[in-house]
């Protein structure tokens, strides 16, 4: 009796193993399959020391990146808040300055007529080749990388913000003008919580506008940070340093993405209730 | 009919009207602060005059343009080639998706910019970064979007393809790449203006011509008239790649036309 | 004899799905008969798997048990031999109205001239002349319904399964199609398997209605229509009809 019970509650478990491996195992065996051959081509000498190394040595310098500052000046974790810290106030400020001015561009015309040229005007020049010019106006301190990236980052959230608020259903409007609201409580009640999901979406392409910059701007001028960790990696001739920076790079990113769309789905789930 | 015309008239007129605010505070502020770092609207034509007419660091303003629409193009259309069939394999075979798509969502993650010091690594200082690092922007862009396009086909259309006894392969070209071309082409939009992007961050870390060079020559020589014309034509450049492109879309993809 | 007679048929179809929630019995047992040149109509409430009734049908769904019989062969795959209007239109959206109608003939590799003059021939007869060069956005929902039954019509399938064809329209279109739909069938006449969820429609088409219940779909009853067709919708006889089926079924009219 005890068997069969023990069977009958293990069974589905197993299965379940079984479920997930046969779902994931040509993945982690093509992961497996990609590292191997990046192993040996660095093994049996196809590649200089200084262009590529075996990924076992990249792992083995990831770790020690924890507490070893040589040969990039500082640890990963140092480089990494650097980072965060520039891209996260960069992208604040774009936010906290660039989705009012789209959801006001969206709901009041004079502001569009007037912005919206300048705005268009502006938008084909990438932010990064704003960088020499902020340089020179800012100096290569903390100050014009934060402009950079904050520029990075306002332009998507004021397109987004805009485009939400365009998109509001115009029924929802005439009901609550009905009703007696004045355009400024209708834009509050109506107008902004349905840009909500779009402006959402504008956030996370600003996220990302502003890490891809903050990189780009390390590379040019700084003295620590992931852009700056990899820069010196080219520098020294360390392809282990650059890609445990490129790898680093590409997870805090993920991170901060993976971050924001929580954040949203608990919104969203909020606002449903 | 007279009422939208109204419209696109104030609007030009706004628009017009918001330049001439944006030129005049300029040039108050330029005369405030009195200062190279920030030259005049005046100064900025004039400076762009002597810039299109005489040479900088060995070659013409045109030369420089033309180096960094070569590097944009031939990259953006070696990664068509190599990413949108990549896409379109990922998208149509499970087997192959799986192999594929772990080591894509791996490298995906990282920004193309920051391949810059190791493809300088690998490919030197010369046209080898600079192209490479564009392909590898656009590439991902074109797969991304390919993929997702195939994967958000409407399953009701190849049931349909299915009941008129077409076979695997017909499914495949008539109705799965045709449905994906919308998401292809927006894709063929982004991977243009990442590509403009990236091409300018290699020019920016080391080149010796292109409009990435004349930005940062200007950063050296202290020039801000300089970086003000080259950022403005780097903005041309932008604007014009991405109207042809949306030509060709509407030119490719006329039953699109509706929907924008 | 009797089976010689039969085109398609459905023998003892059963099908569930199991999701998060659970597990639902959609079709129960499901067998029917239909024979050549029918027009067989198949009437249920909404979410009664009528549509994964007809998938099964057409061979796009395979059933958990039972099986699809057509001309005495067992049915494992969608094929040109039956034709489905899908209640979604199931439109090529690049593609032209031409281009849609002419679908299953260019799949055969039909030369172009040839296919294009099949298709003008079924455009005219869905009366959509004019539109050939139109894409599916550019047309009503009504006239969307018409070139899906014109591309199943162009390629000439033994078995025609239309699924709520006419559901999504306005009640005058709705009864203008019926009309085009019938004087189309008289004048090529196929074995058709159409289904909906409204009394009159199927009253004023059917050869025989065969009537469904809620889930798990079963059939319920059979109602054989013998009066010539058109039919008239105030005949006493239409509603006498009418009434019987309503009193049989679960539909809330
Ligand atoms: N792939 C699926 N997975 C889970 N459940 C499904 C699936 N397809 C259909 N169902 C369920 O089967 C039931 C019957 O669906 P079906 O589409 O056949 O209904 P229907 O009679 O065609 O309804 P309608 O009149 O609205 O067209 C529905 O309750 C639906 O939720
Ligand atoms: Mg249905």
């Amino acid at each position: 009796m005890s068997t069969a019970h023990a069977s009958a509650l293990e069974a589905p478990a197993t299965s379940r193993v079984k479920g997930y491996w046969k779902e994931y195992n040509s993945s982690v065996f093509s992961l497996l399959v990609f590292l191997l051959i990046w192993e040996l081509v660095c093994r049996l000498g196809f590649i200089s020391r200084f262009q590529l190394v075996p990924p076992s040595e990249v792992i083995v310098v990831m770790i020690e990146k924890f507490w070893t500052a040589p040969p990039d000046g500082a640890t990963l974790f140092t480089h990494i808040a650097a980072s965060m810290t520039l891209a996260l106030v960069g992208f604040c400020a774009a936010v906290v300055v660039g989705v009012p001015l789209g959801l006001l561009m969206g709901w009041y015309k004079p502001v569009m007529v007037l912005v919206r040229p300048l705005f268009d005007a502006v938008r084909p020049i990438p932010p990064i080749a704003w960088i020499p010019l902020a340089i020179l106006w800012l100096g290569i301190g903390i100050e014009a990388k934060a402009f950079i990236i904050w520029l990075a980052a306002f332009v998507p959230c004021v397109i987004n913000s805009y485009i939400g608020i365009k998109l509001t259903n115009p029924v929802l409007i005439r009901v609550a003008r009905i009703y007696g609201a004045s355009n400024w409580e209708t834009f509050i009640k109506i107008g902004v919580p349905s840009a909500v999901p779009m402006i959402f979406t504008g956030l996370k392409l600003s996220l990302n506008a502003a890490w891809t910059t903050l990189v780009a701007a390390e590379l040019l001028a700084a003295s620590e940070g992931l852009g700056y960790m990899i820069q010196m990696g080219r520098r020294l001739a360390r392809p282990d340093i650059i890609i445990v920076g490129m790898l680093t790079i590409g997870f805090t990113g993920a991170l901060m993405s993976y971050v924001l769309t929580k954040i949203e789905s608990r919104i969203a789930s909020s606002r449903r209730l | 009919m007279a009422n939208a015309a109204a419209a696109n008239l104030k609007e030009k007129i706004g628009a017009v009207f918001s330049f001439v605010i944006f030129l005049a505070l300029w040039q108050v502020a330029s005369m405030a602060v009195g200062s190279e770092a920030l030259p005049s609207p005046a100064d900025v034509v004039a400076k762009a005059q002597e810039m299109y007419t005489s040479q900088i660091g060995g070659k013409s303003m045109w030369m420089h343009i033309y180096y960094s629409l070569r590097r944009v193009v031939g990259a953006y259309l070696l990664a068509a080639v190599t990413g949108i069939p990549l896409g379109i394999a990922m998208g149509w075979n499970v087997k192959f998706r799986k192999i594929a798509n772990p080591i894509f969502e791996l490298l995906r993650p990282i920004p193309p910019i920051a391949w810059i010091p190791i493809a300088i690594l690998w490919l030197g200082i010369g046209e080898g970064p600079k192209i490479f690092i564009c392909y590898v922007g656009a590439f991902v862009i074109f797969v991304m979007n390919t993929y997702t396009g195939m994967r958000y086909t409407d399953h009701l259309l190849i049931d349909a393809a299915r009941t008129f006894g077409a076979t695997r392969r017909q499914q495949l070209f008539n109705v799965a790449i045709p449905a994906s071309l919308p998401s292809i082409f927006a894709g063929v939009q982004n991977a243009m203006s990442m590509a403009w992007m990236c091409v300018l961050a290699a020019e920016l870390v080391g080149a010796r011509e292109g409009v990435g060079f004349i930005i940062i020559q200007g950063m050296d020589l202290n020039n801000s008239p300089m970086i003000i014309v080259g950022m403005i034509t780097i903005g041309l450049i932008g604007l014009f790649l991405a109207v042809s492109l949306r030509y060709l879309e509407k030119l490719l993809c006329p039953w699109r036309r509706e929907l924008q | 004899m009797s089976t010689s007679n039969v085109k398609i048929a459905a023998k003892g179809i059963s099908k569930s799905f199991t999701t998060e929630n659970g597990t639902i019995q959609v079709l129960d047992n499901v067998s029917l008969e239909v024979k050549t040149n029918e027009f067989l109509v198949i009437l249920g409430p909404g979410q009664c798997g009528k549509t994964i009734l007809l998938n099964c049908l057409a061979g796009i769904l395979p059933p958990d048990s039972g099986e699809v019989i057509l001309n005495g062969k067992k049915v494992t795959e969608p094929g040109p031999d039956r034709g489905v209007v899908f209640q979604q239109y199931a439109l090529f959206p690049w593609k032209t109205v031409r281009d849609n109608v002419a679908f299953g003939l260019a799949i055969r590799h039909m030369p172009v001239k040839e296919r294009y003059e099949i298709a003008q021939k079924y455009i005219d007869l869905v009366g959509l002349t004019g539109f050939e060069k139109s894409y599916p956005h550019q047309l009503s929902g009504g006239m969307k319904q018409r070139v899906s039954i014109a591309r199943s019509y162009a390629n000439n399938p033994e078995v025609l399964l239309m699924d709520e064809p006419f559901s999504a329209l306005d009640a005058q279109t709705r009864y203008s199609m019926e009309k085009e739909l019938l004087s189309i069938w008289e004048q090529e006449k196929r074995t058709v398997v159409f289904i909906t969820n409204n009394v009159e429609e199927a009253i004023y088409l059917g050869d025989r209605i065969v009537l469904m219940t809620k889930l798990p779909g079963t059939i319920k009853m059979e109602f054989p229509l013998t009066s010539p067709k058109p039919r008239n919708y105030t005949d006493a006889s239409f509603l006498e009809m009418r009434l019987a089926i309503s009193e049989e079924t679960e539909l809330a009219l």
